[in-house]
């Protein structure tokens, strides 16, 4: 039985004890942990070296992403991975460091970057790491390196090797079959991503098995989130479907090597403080490998609301003339709000358009927010809301707010056509 | 005293001859609730013939003249009383009172078990609980089997939460617990708060603790056998009882008037039901088990039982509410047991052969729906055994026997939707077992019990031996001394982590080329002292070995099947000491254990879980206040080792989209020195109260319980914070001071 759910179960049945007699206890045993994931299919490495916490009031560092947060930082640690396949290796023993030559890498005490394109990373060469800290602790790893030959996504007929066009989606027919055909390695990662409404990507979800094959359901409860997790832990009313309809979604695919896959399927039960398997000497963590490509999915449903279709917008926007076409999905959540999405593809404020938007439907009023990067310039990026009543049989108008919700435009919304969803 | 020869009314009649003979068969029961008397000396005097009853009341009185005869029905504890048997009679049915205001039946049959015990067994370490004794004794809301069990010496209960206990040093896996001779896996109710077993159902238990004979094997430490009552022949009996949490009700009588009773007994908890009829929440769990048995007289003085057994805890959560764009996920659990066991008995020249064929199983599953995850434990059980108890000359009592269990135990966890298989494994041992064990008194001071047992276990492919002796020896006809020495195996495992103080059930594998069969060796040496009829003591060292015992591997790979366990051994050793009053207005037993537990595994050597260096429980029952009768336990443990956390670290999820880690989740490291700390020492008091009224023609039983009445607050485990500064450890308590009230009920 997974043991989050025996110590969900054994709560439930303590319920009639109760929590008493708190004291102090003498700081404890501070071990070196490691987190450290090569990835041969990207040109810089990094590794995080942190300490265990012990009570010591030893004060954590908030750092950059990755590895945020350090617990307890260990800094200043003589960090080197050597491919012991190839003694011939030109980069040798990689020495990995907290202050990398190229200043725009995200630097944090106890982060440690690798030189570029180092150490050499071929699939099944073996790699060794060795942390020494200051204090003399020594931590050794050993891990092969994985690799694919192909990694494919199925969806309903249709199939691409990865990275390829995107692919189509229905949430509410559709079964996402993801397969690695692995040269070496374990086990499959998949994980599924997001932008949201500010153009920032959302991790949605992270999945694991035990094979190099795996499929998801496109009505699937992303009911990891409940369980896994403190920072970003969700209640369980909160949980959400995987794949709403009317966004774009990124699909990774990982192939795992061993050690990185002891290390996702494992942990320390909080009941026993002992479960996690640890394949590092000296310390604890992880020295593992993975390799990792990504495509786009285009999510889709079947059309299940009235307000649903294809809309055309067209008017003036800060000036500019713009024309789009809106395929709008409505999910409704509850009886106040309904939440919506979807596909905005055309000519916008700053140029042409083919993204996902959120937004709400209530009653016949729309809501969308529209984030643009521009085309030309990555730091120029338009962020509008249009909202207004939607077309039910004649065409409507509505406006569109910048972000001191002044109107900036008007729109004359058409309806092309009536539902949805379906290829 | 009433004579029911009606039963053989439809019987032909032979003829009046007196030089023709017949075979008498009959029974003898109580008068009070129908139970089987055991034990009862069935004598014609002028013809100088004479027999006891068996465990079922009967008797088999051979060659008797058909002519009209005194029969005279004796035994301690009850009053005596002589009928006729009449010339055309060839079958009794005999009910006996208790004798006078002496002795309650019940409080005397136990006596006279365990005096009987004394004088004719040589088996050091069992103790016979009866049913008033379980059924009077404080427990959570109702009496309960095992719990009576733990609080016997040489016994520990790890928590409060616990069913499991561990005997002399054993595992909680260790223990063969039997209902009516069929092996029960996982005897639980709510994660180990209540036993499987009705107490009303129950008639007898009987609890080794060592050194059990060549006829018991399968298991290294204890043995513990339940015998389930048949029902009530003389008419339609209904008992119940309703507590704060469940609600049941046995139903006994005859079936027509064929000879055979049955009773059939049902429970279920209603918390789920009360709390959705008086809020609009929900209580996703209950539990229901029912018994159920049968009992036919077979030809002369023999036998044919039917048991079975039905029980299962259901958890159903509709844990991810489904709304529009949503699909919900529901928690469902269920962990059951079911068993149907078939026993005939039947007389056989100078002795009694036995029959047993038996189904178990035991089918824990688990599952996030629709098809998220699903993980299925099934674990089956095919048995069949024979025995052929014998007593060829005036010093002997010989039994020997054939066995054979089928165990199929498989594992299936995995994720429909996700279309993954994340472990399957099945375990097929086979055993093929044969005793022979002889009881010979070779003086009347000395009785020595030489058996050996010879396992031979398919799938590992190995043969055991198993030898053993047992010797008694009488100072005094009050005062033995008592030894035994034996050699035991065990083919199947259960695979739990020793440092999670609460298991809900155990997860049995079976021995095979990767997991060895486990051995161990008892020695114990004791003494058993009576004082009078009443009281009795007795003191028992002991000395065991564990060899080829497993750990679970914490490390296991999901695609390796036999890397689940870790090989381990220790040593146990200690002594009982059991004061025992068993009758008078006051009765009870003092217990206490002196145990040192050790274990070596993983390059360590260390204490066991329940290295529990000193046990000792009080219990008196005796009259109480307002009328009532008044059972008390006292109970003290001194510390119990754990491992003790070091530190927290923060497990990160990595993702591969963006090389970085995101979130995380906070984990306690555990010391690598397994069980270098200990927790406080354990102590609680219970109490109940039982009334008795007679009401609406039957017997009206309203009682009051307290556990652990001072609310002492016993620590079940430490939460550890290491994210401040200094770092702070909490107690999590065990039960918490816990009336209850409920009313039992017999009509």
């Amino acid at each position: 039985m997974n043991a989050r759910t025996c110590w969900m179960l054994l709560i439930a049945v303590l319920s009639t004890a109760c929590e008493f007699g708190e004291t102090v206890i003498p700081d404890g045993d501070p071990i070196v942990v490691v987190h450290a994931v090569l990835r041969p299919d990207v040109n810089r490495q990094w590794i995080l070296v942190e300490q265990t916490l012990t009570g010591s009031g030893l004060d954590s560092t908030r750092g950059s992403i990755p590895g945020n947060p350090p617990q307890v930082p260990i800094s200043q640690a003589l960090v080197t991975v050597t491919n012991i396949t190839l003694p011939s290796d030109a980069c040798g023993a990689t020495q990995f460091v907290e202050s990398p030559s190229d200043p725009s890498l995200p630097q944090s005490l106890g982060l440690y970057w690798g030189p570029l394109d180092c150490p050499t990373m071929r699939t099944g060469d073996s790699m060794e790491l060795r942390v020494e800290t200051l204090d003399g602790h020594v931590v050794f790893g050993r891990m092969e390196i994985p690799g694919a030959e192909a990694m494919v996504l199925r969806v309903e007929g249709d199939s691409t090797v990865i990275p390829g066009p995107v692919l189509l989606f229905n949430r509410d027919t559709d079964t996402l079959d993801a397969e690695v055909f692995p040269l070496v390695g374990r086990a499959l990662q998949l994980e599924v991503h997001r932008t949201d409404s500010a153009g920032m990507p959302v991790a949605v979800t992270r999945l694991f098995v035990d094979s190099t094959r795996m499929t998801v359901p496109g009505d699937l409860t992303d009911f990891f989130a409940v369980v896994l997790g403190e920072e970003d832990s969700t209640e369980a009313e909160d949980a959400e479907a995987v794949f709403r309809a009317g966004r774009y979604y990124t699909v990774t695919l990982a192939l795992m090597d061993d050690r990185y896959f002891d290390f996702s399927r494992s942990g320390n039960v909080p009941i026993s403080g002992r479960g996690f398997v640890n394949n590092l000497q000296g310390g604890m963590g992880v020295f593992g490998g993975i390799v990792a490509e990504s495509n786009q999915l285009k999510v889709i449903g079947e059309a299940d609301d009235a307000r649903e279709g294809t809309y055309n917008m067209r008017g003036t926007v800060q000036g500019t003339s713009v024309d789009i076409d809106v395929e709008l999905y409505v999910v409704a959540t509850d009886q106040d709000s309904t939440s919506a999405s979807a596909f905005v593809d055309g000519r916008w404020v700053l140029g042409d358009l083919d993204t996902s938007a959120d937004g709400s439907c209530v009653g016949e009023t729309l809501s969308l927010a529209l984030h643009q990067v521009d085309p030309n310039d990555a730091d120029t990026v338009s962020a509008l809301l249009i909202s207004g009543p939607l077309d039910s049989g004649t065409p409507s108008s509505v406006d569109v707010y910048d972000r001191d919700l002044a109107v900036v435009g008007e729109l004359t919304v058409t309806k092309i056509t009536t539902a949805a969803g379906g290829r | 005293m009433i004579a029911v020869p009606a039963l053989l009314a439809s019987l032909p009649i032979r003829g009046l001859q007196s030089q023709q003979r017949r075979d008498v068969v009959g029974r003898v029961l109580t008068i009070q609730d129908s139970a089987a008397i055991a034990g009862v000396t069935v004598r014609i005097s002028e013809l100088g013939i004479g027999t006891t009853t068996d465990e079922s009341g009967g008797f088999v009185l051979l060659g008797i003249p058909r002519v009209r005869q005194s029969v005279t029905f004796q035994r301690i504890g009850l009053a005596a009383d002589t009928v006729w048997l009449e010339p055309d009679q060839d079958t009794m049915q005999v009910y006996l009172r208790s004798a006078a205001v002496l002795l309650p039946a019940v409080e005397a049959r136990a006596q006279l078990q365990a005096r009987e015990r004394f004088e004719e067994i040589v088996q050091p370490s069992v103790i016979s609980i009866d049913k008033n004794t379980i059924r009077t004794l404080p427990a959570l809301a109702e009496a309960d089997v095992v719990k009576v069990v733990q609080l016997l010496p040489g016994t520990i209960a790890t928590n409060d939460y616990s069913v499991g206990f561990n005997v002399r040093g054993g595992e909680p896996d260790q223990n063969l617990i039997q209902m009516d001779g069929v092996t029960i896996f996982n005897p639980t109710h709510l994660g180990g708060l209540f036993s499987t077993f009705d107490a009303n159902a129950v008639e007898n238990v009987n609890f080794i603790t060592g050194a059990f004979p060549a006829e018991y094997g399968g298991r290294l430490s204890s043995v513990m056998d339940v015998d389930i009552r048949a029902g009530r022949s003389d008419r339609i009996g209904v008992r119940g009882l309703v507590s704060l949490i469940s609600s049941k009700l046995l139903i006994e009588g005859p079936v027509g008037g064929t000879g055979v009773s049955f009773l059939i007994a049902g429970r279920r908890t209603y918390a789920d039901v009360l709390v959705g009829l008086i809020t609009s929440e929900t209580m996703p769990y209950y539990f229901y088990d029912a018994i159920g048995k049968l009992s036919a007289p077979i030809g002369s003085g023999g036998v044919l039982s039917l048991t079975g057994y039905l029980g299962k805890d259901v958890v159903d959560w509709p844990w991810i509410e489904e709304r529009p764009g949503r699909t919900g996920v529901d928690l469902d659990a269920s962990f059951g047991n079911r068993l149907v066991g078939l026993r005939f008995s039947h007389p056989l020249g100078r002795g009694e052969i036995t029959v047993d064929a038996s189904y178990t199983n035991s089918t824990p599953t688990f599952g996030l729906e629709p098809g998220l995850f699903r993980a299925d434990n099934r674990v089956h059980l095919l048995a069949a055994k024979f025995l052929f108890a014998v007593s060829p000359g005036a010093t002997h009592d010989v039994r020997l026997g054939a066995g054979y269990e089928n165990y199929e135990m498989t594992y299936d966890v995995g994720s429909e939707s996700l279309g993954a298989d994340f472990y399957e494994a099945s375990f097929s041992p086979r055993v093929w077992s044969a005793f022979i064990d002889d009881q010979w008194r070779a003086f009347p001071w000395l009785f020595l019990r030489p058996g050996i047992r010879v396992e031979a276990v398919e799938g590992p492919g190995v043969v055991h031996w198993a030898p053993r002796i047992g010797i008694k020896g009488f100072v005094s006809k009050d005062f033995a001394i008592t030894g035994s020495v034996g050699r035991y195996h065990q083919a199947i495992h259960s695979m739990r982590d020793q440092n999670i103080p609460w298991n809900m059930i155990d997860f049995w594998i079976g021995a095979d080329a990767a997991t060895p069969v486990g051995r161990s060796d008892h020695v114990v040496l004791g003494f058993e002292r009576w004082f009078g009829l009443e009281m009795s003591l007795s003191i028992e060292g002991y000395y065991k070995t564990f060899d080829d015992i497993v750990d679970y591997n914490l490390d296991e790979d999901p695609r390796i099947q036999g890397d689940e366990t870790i090989p381990m051994e220790g040593e146990a050793w200690g002594v009982d000491f059991l004061l025992r009053k068993h009758l008078g207005r006051f009765t009870g037993w003092i217990a206490y254990g002196l145990t040192k537990v050790n274990r070596r595994s993983r390059g360590q050597e260390f204490p066991a879980v329940h290295d529990r260096r000193h046990m000792l429980n009080v219990i008196l029952q005796s009259p109480g206040p307002l009328g009532s009768d008044m059972s008390i336990r006292l109970g003290y443990g001194s510390p119990l080792p754990f491992t003790p956390f070091v530190g927290e670290w923060n497990h990160r999820y990595y993702y591969a989209a963006n090389h970085s880690l995101s979130d995380y989740t906070r984990e306690p490291i555990a010391s690598q020195t397994l069980n270098s700390a200990r927790y406080p020492y354990y102590s609680r008091i219970d109490l109940s109260f039982w009334w008795e009224a007679r009401k609406w023609g039957g017997i009206l039983r309203p009682y009051v319980q307290l556990v652990n009445m001072l609310n002492r607050k016993n620590v079940f485990l430490y939460t550890y914070d290491y994210t401040t500064a200094p770092a702070k450890r909490s107690a999590i308590s065990q039960l918490p001071l816990l009336p209850t009230v409920g009313v039992e009920f017999v009509f």
